[in-house]
């Protein structure tokens, strides 16, 4: 998840601070169930089929003590890596599995930059982010051990990309707690929404690389991310839908981290050459339009974001 | 002590209680002073995703070994809060979500503050801060093991006592990784010694005193703590945090005890 932005208003708002994701929101509530145009096992839904369910919070109100207590740990007794030894990744998917396994990895960073803002106030959410990072954890850990039985470096060695516009993630924690600080508990609904668009992104990678693999290991890990990650998209949603409807500023400083964040999150850091490739197989071609379209759709369903949706499309494949 | 960081993470998992009939707790309910005692170690516990938004100011969580710690601990310190939840609630004492909120709302400035303090001096003392870091993590769960055993003892209780006995169980490996990360840092330099040790002489308190009033610290530490025994219990722990590199002679526990006016 990003860090919070500042209370600045994003240009083209009017008077009263509204743009026009505002004057065209309707407010409803959503679910991303299918995050990726291949269904690799029994876990993911079949084919590139968008099911959106529409319910209120309250109805099915997120039980974080169930998660925590239901956290996945290890995936190692899942995943078949002797199935590499007869048949090996290429060494696009490879690099691939590297950039994944670099931003999962990062989960403690990410931590750290919510914690240091008013959202390690709210107990219930730093309830479910204690189990988020474990559940992060062993995916991370999952990826390596891919890259290992191939000995494939985990690390990732060039220059990052540099755009002005991603300047804010480049924060360090002094930075964003003091103006989390200024920013207060509207931070929170930031890093829901961002976090949310960010796990759009990163199962439409993990679809990416399971289209691309075509491996049955590959399958396997990509229906364990699509479980996993259903859970983590069911608090998330609840918490950005619920806390977008209830403030204009939360959606104001939500719209400039998306329009600001370098994507997945963790992108940042990531060298150049890299996050190209893990765009390229996420967004391009026919499969990766299909995938743009869903991630586009998802974030215009949140509320105020209509407009921020499709610009945040157009830069996930600039 | 060494630590095998592969061998942590393949076992960590969150404190069970499911096979204690916490329904004892009807028959044999706890004294007052022992609920008192645990609800500020529930509130610790709770509390230590605070801690380590402390911890991960300094880059230390890059380190693969130092991340993947920092996940299972945080993880398990939030279980130790729900299983001593669950035995307040059975004395009609409600620890959930809105009233730690409103405990960590209560902090006010002064744990806003705390992370940019942090940042601040682990960039001004270098990597080095991480083994302050490490040696303040070190003395806490240390200090925890004991209380927790030492509560344990005290009350004598077919339910609270196992219970207490695991999460000691737990501690006990949080101080293994903690102790050996010390240790590492504090041997490697000398700027590390003579910073973690004006900072543990000039700035350590019990493990709680941040979130608590001085009363209840008190209250805990006194009714923990006080007697022969207790005193014992104090003088132990010194001789362990004392036996840090470039610690030596600190009584840094002691004093804080005496500090309070816990009886010896």
């Amino acid at each position: 998840m990003t860090s919070g932005g500042e209370g600045t208003r994003e240009g083209g708002s009017d008077a009263g601070g509204r743009t026009g994701d505002e004057r065209t929101h309707a407010p409803h509530h959503i679910r991303g169930d299918a995050r990726r145009g291949a269904a690799p096992t029994g876990h993911a839904h079949a084919g590139i089929v968008e099911t959106m369910s529409r319910t209120t919070a309250p109805e099915r109100a997120f039980d974080v003590r169930a998660f925590a207590r239901d956290a996945r740990g290890s995936h190692r007794d899942a995943l078949d890596l002797a199935a590499f030894v007869d048949a090996p990744l290429d060494d696009v998917s490879l690099r691939l599995v590297a950039v994944l396994h670099h931003v999962e990895a990062a989960t403690m960073g990410r931590l750290r930059d919510m914690l240091v803002t008013a959202t390690h106030k709210d107990a219930r959410v730093t309830a479910f982010l204690v189990t988020w990072a474990y559940e992060r954890f062993w995916i991370a850990d999952a990826l390596r051990a891919i890259l290992d039985a191939h000995d494939h470096p985990t690390e990732l060695h060039g220059r990052a990309r540099f755009r002005p516009r991603e300047l804010a993630e480049r924060r360090g924690p002094v930075r964003r707690a003091i103006i989390a600080n200024l920013t207060g508990t509207d931070v929170i609904a930031v890093h829901a929404s961002t976090g949310l668009v960010d796990e759009w992104i990163i199962g439409e990678a993990f679809g990416a690389l399971a289209r691309h693999a075509r491996h049955a290991t590959i399958d396997v890990l990509a229906g364990i991310v699509d479980d996993v990650q259903s859970r983590h998209l069911d608090f998330l949603g609840q918490e950005a839908e619920r806390r977008l409807a209830e403030s204009a500023r939360a959606r104001r400083l939500s719209r400039r981290a998306i329009l600001g964040g370098a994507w997945p999150i963790g992108a940042i850091h990531v060298p150049a050459r890299a996050r190209h490739l893990l765009e390229r197989l996420t967004f391009a071609g026919a499969q990766g339009r299909l995938a743009l379209e869903r991630v586009r759709d998802r974030v215009a369903a949140l509320p105020g974001m209509d407009a921020t949706a499709d610009r945040l499309a157009a830069r996930l494949v600039a | 002590m060494a630590f095998d960081i592969d061998r942590y993470t393949k076992q960590s998992e969150g404190v069970e209680w499911g096979d204690l009939d916490l329904d004892v707790f009807d028959e044999q309910p706890l004294d007052e002073p022992t609920l008192r005692t645990l609800r500020y170690m529930c509130d610790v516990e709770y509390h230590t995703v605070c801690y380590l938004r402390d911890l991960l100011t300094t880059p230390s969580h890059k380190e693969p070994e130092v991340g993947a710690f920092m996940t299972m601990w945080n993880r398990e310190e939030f279980w130790h809060g729900e299983a001593l939840a669950a035995v307040l609630a059975k004395h009609d004492i409600t620890v959930d979500y809105d009233v730690l909120k409103a405990r960590r709302v209560k902090l006010g400035w002064k744990d806003r503050l705390d992370p940019i303090k942090q940042s601040l001096l682990g960039n001004v003392v270098g990597h080095d801060f991480v083994a302050v870091h490490m040696t303040y993590g070190a003395a806490n769960e240390y200090s925890a093991n004991a209380a927790y055993h030492r509560l344990a003892k005290m009350v004598t209780h077919p339910v609270l006592t196992p219970l207490l006995k695991r999460i000691a169980i737990q501690e006990s490996k949080h101080i293994a990784f903690y102790a050996t990360q010390a240790r590492k840092r504090l041997e490697a330099s000398k700027k590390a010694r003579v910073i973690t040790r004006f900072v543990m002489s000039k700035v350590w308190q019990p493990v709680g005193s941040g979130i608590n009033s001085d009363d209840e610290v008190t209250h805990v530490m006194t009714h923990l703590f006080r007697g022969p025994d207790g005193r014992k219990i104090i003088r132990d722990l010194d001789t362990k945090i004392s036996a840090l590199p470039g610690l030596e002679g600190l009584q840094i526990v002691e004093k804080a005890m005496d500090a309070r006016g816990v009886p010896a």
